[in-house]
């Protein structure tokens, strides 16, 4: 399900899995926790764990946790109501026990909840969270935009190959690349 | 009339035939040439060919290697094949001086006779002569008696020629015969004592040469290469490189850029044969060889979208990704095509001694192969250099590699990288050898003087 | 190494024209002084700065070089926010670097030459100014300027632009990625066009002036992290190895006249608002095509009440670009721009012809960027999840392209540089520019380049194109001190020597006459070496 090259960097190996709201929540927070490298932020927010099942069924790929842990402080500064508002899209998704996006995303009413899941999925496949040249950018080689388009064409900043090995015959849009 | 033309015919043919015998023997002279790596030293930088000038770091001071071209004012010209010989196997000059051991008699020692006459065909018809002498070889007292070599010689030169061993193929014995001399391997591979002879018991297991380190090449699995094929050996060899495993920086890469691609492809894989037999007799530790260690690994989610100003994320994962990743990945992984390799799995940045690895940033990495050039610039003070990083920062960002991608035992202060960029360990010889010619002097001088005394009072 | 108040040749100026001069000068055993407005940055702190932005930035080039409050350059926030006063029917909203080694930290490489009726506009179509020489006194030159500079392009003469050459490429040209090598069938195919490498300042696969060769980072615009694009910062270190003295954060406010009118020293502040005085014998001023003619309007004096070197009044004036529109396109089958660098090949041809007597020129360009951050935003826009989210944004990337139709100008009097009454951290007013592109490009885009934009179109198969509403900049600043023989209308000779003081040098876009389509860079850089010739003979004359 992954592909094999230009694999995603040091991010924690949790693999995509079926996640089982009901009990998961405590061992997943004791795998997550100890899993997290040393330098990741001291004080882990309580919302964390949260935070990434919610993002993991937003967003149905292989997600950093530390890339996760720096959106979430950035969403806990903007939001006040961020927590309960966490708790209503995990709700909404074990209530149609979603196991991907498609699953629970049209249940989710218009307003401020919905705008914070489009926020999620926003900071994860841009590595900020708005469209403005002030944002704060917690991403860039770990954005999404750029897995979706890996097997073709290079993050920019990083070589494609040794020099002058970069013809290649077009690669069909579909499939997309796992990951 | 006609016995006058079958005359003329049949000169002409033994003249033709002679012309293509000498043109053989010279094109044999000329292979012998390019295995024996001759060029390396010989010729300078932008330089005549065999015209030398090259000056060769040596931990006892810096050798010039001479004109050998056929020049009969600056170079060799005047040289019989009797000298040629003595010069290429017994180290000793035209003029009965004696060569220094950069230049690897010890390991041309081993050419047959005819091999010899090939090279001395070679030097005096198939070379251009250059009438221009590079500059003497100086080194420190006392070092620069020569006659000192003859102690030296007497001691750790071999006879010359080579015997073939009647048990192993023609394959091992023609690989024998060319590591032990013409590609003379274990000139930079084998450790050298206290007096820089070879250690003969500790024979490819590894060596400092200048600011890099010639790894352990015997076939043992763990410290050499016996997890490599022949194959992987001849491969190696052609390109410079095995991907995901190894290649081939400083000397090694002039060495397969001159002399190892050019190489028949039979010659190579008798190398190979023959190298896969030798043993480490040396103990060698268990675990992992230097081929399979570390992983990919990234630090970027720490501090990707903080400005340059703070602190976070260590220091050399961010003179990593500023620095390295662009080529070699923002996980150390290469590029797919593996030209760029990967840093992982990688033996340079898995040896225990990790000068390979602070060399190659130093000074980068420059091979010329058929396919193609390899460059990776250097980051020490030279005008080129893409960045020029500093003693603390080489330190700190080889620490980072060796910890996430290599061997994460081993680390690098910044006097060691401030011995690399001079040119690596600097032989205690000529400190000692001058301290001991001091020591002997001031033994003569109070002998003297006691000498003095005794007369004064005897009178 | 020179003494700072005493160098007989003073460059003010590290970017590739002044880098070009000092090598020269050098290597003819001639010590230099280096004076730059900017800081020394290394490379890894602006590809790092680059990777630091977020995704909406990084389309600004500019923005992984924050400029310093001494030496303001435009930008969109920081301390040079505001810096120009652009008035007039179009924007002139240029872009460049005030860093040691100059804009060329940010170009894409691109490197085409004038043709020869490029530089004869008027004397063919009646419009125009002619160069003050032809193309065969600036051809070797041009040679010169691209053995430096390390150019890489095509062997076979149908594909080198102009075909006039008098030595091949130093390196072959490099490879197309998928999306180029469609265009290139499909406008021969269905238009006849011929869609040609461009001749860039890459390595192309060789190491060349011991800098690595292009791995297809695609990231040249804004900065190349591995040095295969030339740079003016790559020669700054190979400066010093052979003497050359660069003070940076060193801003030249002043260039001072002695009684015979000759430059005898120049002024410059230093980051903490103090101001030193260098004398010399020579000067080059090569600050670019803007500050080069700000500096020039700074220092008028009793002697030189309209400014510096312009008793001709056309300082600051004919400020010219290549204003441009750039077509994106929706097609139906995949391009994938994005592999190899950002700007690899053009469709030059179009820029020739009679019609130039009555409407610009215009060269067309695939844009080789990764369309990534074009096209995410707004997929997200869409409200789009999951997999649907992941196609749109896939789909994008691949299947649309930018198109730029990058026209010619003429010198315009009325396109002017003054000074205006704002005044930077150091007191320094700020540069006012009046643009209007002028009829002569407005018809182009009427009549000739937007109609072959929208047969690229359809060639292409695109569903669906937009066009930039507005002519925007292509950042090739030129003719704020133009060249000429006549001293009564022009700045500088064809030395680039400033028509009223003898030992004062302007080279760079400032001197060129025409514009043409192509980038302006390669034919600065000939002109340097042009003026580079002069000024060793007059050094050492003296």
């Amino acid at each position: 399900m992954r592909h094999s090259h230009n694999l995603p960097p040091g991010e924690v190996h949790l693999s995509r899995r079926q996640i089982l709201l009901s009990g998961a929540v405590i061992m997943a927070g004791g795998l997550l926790t100890s899993a997290l490298p040393r330098f990741a932020f001291a004080d882990s927010s309580l919302q964390f764990i949260p935070f990434m099942l919610l993002s993991r069924l937003l967003v149905n790929h292989d997600l950093d946790d530390v890339v996760g842990q720096r959106m979430l402080a950035l969403l806990e500064a903007e939001h006040s109501s961020l927590a309960e508002h966490l708790n209503q899209l995990l709700a909404i998704a074990r209530a149609h026990k979603a196991e991907v996006v498609e699953d629970f995303f049209p249940a989710i009413p218009a307003g401020p909840v919905q705008d914070l899941a489009r926020q999620i999925i926003f900071g994860w496949y841009t590595g900020s969270l708005t469209p403005t040249r002030s944002a704060k950018s917690f991403a860039f080689e770990q954005a999404l935009t750029w897995r979706l388009t890996q097997d073709t064409i290079t993050i920019p900043s990083y070589g494609i190959s040794g020099p002058n090995n970069w013809q290649r015959a077009n690669t069909p849009v579909l499939p997309i690349p796992q990951f | 009339m006609r016995k006058l033309k079958q005359i003329a015919l049949s000169l002409a043919l033994v003249s033709g035939a002679a012309q293509a015998a000498d043109d053989a023997l010279i094109k044999k002279g000329e292979y012998l040439a390019t295995a024996s790596d001759c060029t390396a030293c010989h010729t300078a930088e932008h330089g005549q060919p065999f015209a030398g000038g090259n000056a060769i770091a040596s931990p006892v001071g810096t050798i010039i290697a001479t004109n050998i071209t056929p020049s009969a004012s600056a170079g060799i010209g005047r040289y019989t094949e009797q000298q040629f010989s003595a010069a290429l196997r017994q180290g000793v000059r035209a003029d009965g001086a004696r060569l220094y051991p950069a230049m690897p008699y010890t390991a041309y020692a081993t050419f047959t006779d005819e091999d010899v006459h090939a090279l001395y065909a070679y030097f005096m018809s198939g070379v251009k002569p250059v009438d221009k002498a590079p500059p003497q070889t100086h080194l420190p007292f006392p070092l620069n008696l020569r006659m000192s070599m003859m102690v030296w010689n007497a001691l750790f030169l071999n006879a010359p020629g080579y015997t073939p061993n009647p048990a192993q193929s023609a394959g091992w014995n023609r690989g024998r015969y060319l590591v032990d001399g013409a590609t003379h391997c274990s000139t930079c591979h084998t450790p050298r004592g206290f007096l820089m002879q070879e250690k003969q018991d500790a024979a490819f297991t590894g060596a400092q040469v200048g600011p890099w380190f010639a790894p352990n090449i015997t076939a043992n699995r763990v410290s050499g290469i016996g997890e490599w094929s022949q194959q992987d050996l001849i491969t190696y060899l052609k390109t410079g490189r095995l991907a995901g495993k190894a290649q081939a920086a400083g000397s090694m890469a002039e060495a397969v850029t001159h002399s190892f691609q050019h190489l028949s492809e039979a010659d190579r894989a008798a190398i190979a044969e023959y190298m896969g037999s030798v043993e480490d007799r040396q103990s060698p530790a268990s675990g992992t060889s230097r081929f399979g260690q570390g992983s990919a690994f990234s630090q970027v989610n720490a501090f990707r979208g903080e400005p340059r100003s703070s602190s976070a994320g260590e220091e050399g994962a961010r003179l990593f990704s500023g620095n390295c990743a662009s080529c070699h990945g923002s996980s150390g992984q290469g590029t797919q095509d593996a030209f760029y390799p990967s840093l992982f799995h990688n033996s340079a940045t898995a040896e225990n001694n990790p000068s390979n690895l602070i060399a190659a940033i130093l000074f980068g990495v420059q091979r010329h192969t058929e396919e193609g050039d390899v460059y990776m610039p250097p980051f020490g003070a030279q005008p080129n250099a893409l960045n020029h990083l500093d003693d603390q920062q080489i330190a700190t960002l080889s620490g980072w590699i060796l910890q996430h991608y290599g061997n994460a035992e081993v680390n690098v202060s910044p006097a060691q990288v401030a011995e690399i960029r001079r040119g690596g360990p600097a032989s205690p010889l000529v400190m000692l050898a001058q301290a001991g010619v001091g020591a002997g002097a001031l033994v003569v001088i109070a002998l003297l003087i006691a000498w003095l005394i005794r007369r004064k009072r005897r009178r | 190494m020179a003494d700072a108040s005493q160098s007989p040749v003073v460059i003010v100026g590290t970017g590739v024209v002044g880098v070009v001069i000092a090598e020269q000068l050098l290597d003819a055993g001639i010590p230099v002084l280096m004076l730059e407005a900017g800081p020394r940055v290394t490379r890894a702190d602006i590809v790092e700065n680059y990777r630091n932005l977020p995704l909406a930035a990084k389309g600004n080039p500019i923005e992984c070089y924050p400029s310093r409050e001494w030496a303001p350059h435009p930008e969109p926030a920081g301390a040079g926010k505001g810096y120009l006063q652009l008035s007039g029917p179009d924007s002139y909203a240029q872009s460049y670097v005030r860093y040691a080694g100059g804009s060329t930290w940010h170009w894409a490489g691109t490197c085409w030459r004038l043709t020869p009726a490029d530089m004869q506009l008027h004397s063919r179509y009646g419009v125009g100014r002619d160069w003050a020489f032809d193309y065969a006194t600036l051809e070797p030159y041009y040679t010169r300027a691209e053995y430096q500079l390390g150019i890489c392009g095509p062997d076979d003469p149908a594909l080198q632009w102009p075909p006039q050459r008098s030595k091949p490429y130093p390196m072959p040209a490099l490879p197309f990625g998928p999306g180029e090598a469609r265009f290139t069938e499909v406008v021969r195919d269905k238009l006849g066009l011929r869609n040609i490498p461009t001749a860039q300042a890459r390595n192309s696969g060789t190491s060349y002036d011991d800098r690595p060769a292009c791995c297809g980072n695609n990231n040249c615009v804004p900065v190349c992290p591995v040095g295969a694009k030339y740079d003016g910062a790559t020669a700054l270190s190979r400066l010093e190895a052979k003497g050359a003295t660069i003070l940076d954060n060193a801003v030249v406010w002043r260039i001072e006249t002695n009684p015979q009118n000759h430059i005898n020293a120049v002024h410059y502040f230093d980051k903490h608002r103090q101001s030193h005085r260098v004398s010399g014998k020579l000067f080059i001023i090569a600050c670019n095509g803007l500050e080069t003619p700000k500096l020039l309007l700074m220092s008028a004096d009793a002697r030189n009440p309209n400014g510096i070197a312009n008793r001709s009044d056309q300082v600051g004036r004919n400020m010219m670009d290549h204003p441009q529109i750039t077509m994106t396109v929706t097609l139906e089958e995949p391009y994938w721009a994005g592999v190899g660098p950002v700007v690899n090949s053009g469709i030059m041809e179009t820029s020739q012809g009679d019609f130039r007597a009555e409407h610009a020129g215009a060269y067309f360009r695939f844009n080789n960027f990764a369309r990534n951050r074009f096209v995410t935003f707004a997929a997200l826009e869409k409200g789009l999840v999951g997999n649907a989210l992941d196609e749109e944004i896939r789909r994008m990337t691949a299947c649309t392209a930018d198109i730029v139709l990058a026209h010619e100008i003429l010198p315009d009097a009325s396109n002017r540089l003054t000074l205006s009454d704002k005044k930077d951290w150091l007191g320094l007013p700020k540069p006012a520019i009046h643009y209007d592109v002028g009829e002569y490009v407005r018809r182009s885009l009427a009549v000739y380049s937007m109609p072959i934009a929208h047969r690229i179109a359809e060639a292409m198969g695109a569903t669906h194109k937009t066009f930039s509403k507005q002519f925007n900049q292509s950042k090739h600043i030129m003719g704020g001190t133009i060249m000429g023989h006549d001293p009564a209308n022009s700045v500088v000779d064809a030395d680039c020597r400033a028509h009223d003081h003898p030992n004062l040098f302007l080279p760079g876009g400032g001197a060129m006459a025409s514009t043409a389509c192509g980038n302006s860079t390669l034919t600065m850089v000939a002109l340097a070496f042009k003026a580079a010739d002069a000024i060793v003979r007059q050094a050492q004359e003296a």
